[in-house]
């Protein structure tokens, strides 16, 4: 059983940039499975970053992402060895690396306001048209 | 098709599509146009991408059940034709400031 990995990008009033995609490796816990994301939305932000800087609209500051797993944050803010990290491919901390350098930093935010939620599993009617309005889909 | 009712919601959440041997398949090269299609949606319609790339997971094994599924996507988007991502004007000077989220779950397939 492989999880999905989800993620969007916005620029406040709409996402222009989305991914739902079956991951690659079976992950061993919720805290890897969010690392493996992690891992490819740091691709997919540092293309953007170059992308908006050669359309001459540097972002100044670093770009925020939006996690809902504690764990996963404090193994980005933690280097120490943790029982729980040791089989993790050394591609995947590529994007602690990138943190590092002060591109992307990685805030948490509860499962409810989670708007990447809709990528990634079926969800009861009330709650799908809240974060589809809130993914800036709206009628024209 | 054209007579179909639109439906408000894309799934099911209590049902969830396996592979299945005893249901009927259907034509393999007739749901593969019908995601085809649909993927080429998810460029402007975020909304749809999960159930659409759940469905493209069985397009080598398509039953009927699968294919009543990729039936309510199309009936979905028949109820939300007019929808798209809408962007309104910016108050701040700083437009760059991206949100991004991500979420990763287990969803079994």
């Amino acid at each position: 059983m492989k999880s999905t990995s989800g993620y969007c990008f916005s620029l406040r009033s709409g996402v222009f940039s989305w991914s739902s995609k079956k991951q690659e490796t079976v992950a061993q816990s919720t805290a890897e499975a969010e690392f493996i994301t992690a891992t490819s939305v740091v691709n997919q932000a540092l293309w953007l970053r170059k992308l908006f800087c050669d359309l001459h609209l540097k972002q100044q500051n670093d770009m925020e992402v939006f996690v809902d797993n504690q764990a996963t944050i404090t193994i980005f803010h933690n280097p120490v060895f943790h029982g729980k990290t040791k089989h993790f491919k050394i591609k995947i901390f590529f994007s602690r690396e990138v943190q590092k350098e002060g591109e992307v930093s990685h805030i948490y935010c509860r499962s409810e306001d989670q708007l990447a939620d809709i990528f990634i599993k079926p969800l009861p009617a009330n709650k799908f048209d809240l974060l589809r309005h809130r993914l800036g889909v709206c009628s024209s | 098709m054209e007579d179909y009712k639109a439906v408000a919601t894309l799934t099911n959440p209590k049902e969830s599509l396996s592979k299945e041997d005893d249901i009927d398949k259907v034509e393999e090269g007739y749901f593969r146009s019908m995601i085809g299609c649909l993927m080429y949606l998810t460029a402007t319609r975020p909304d749809i991408l999960f159930a659409v790339s759940i469905l493209s997971r069985y397009m080598h094994y398509a039953s009927v059940m699968h294919l009543k599924d990729a039936k309510r996507v199309i009936r979905y988007i028949k109820g939300t034709i007019d929808f798209g991502v809408k962007f309104k004007k910016c108050q701040t000077s700083s437009c760059w400031d991206f949100l991004m989220v991500i979420r990763v779950d287990q969803w079994m397939t």
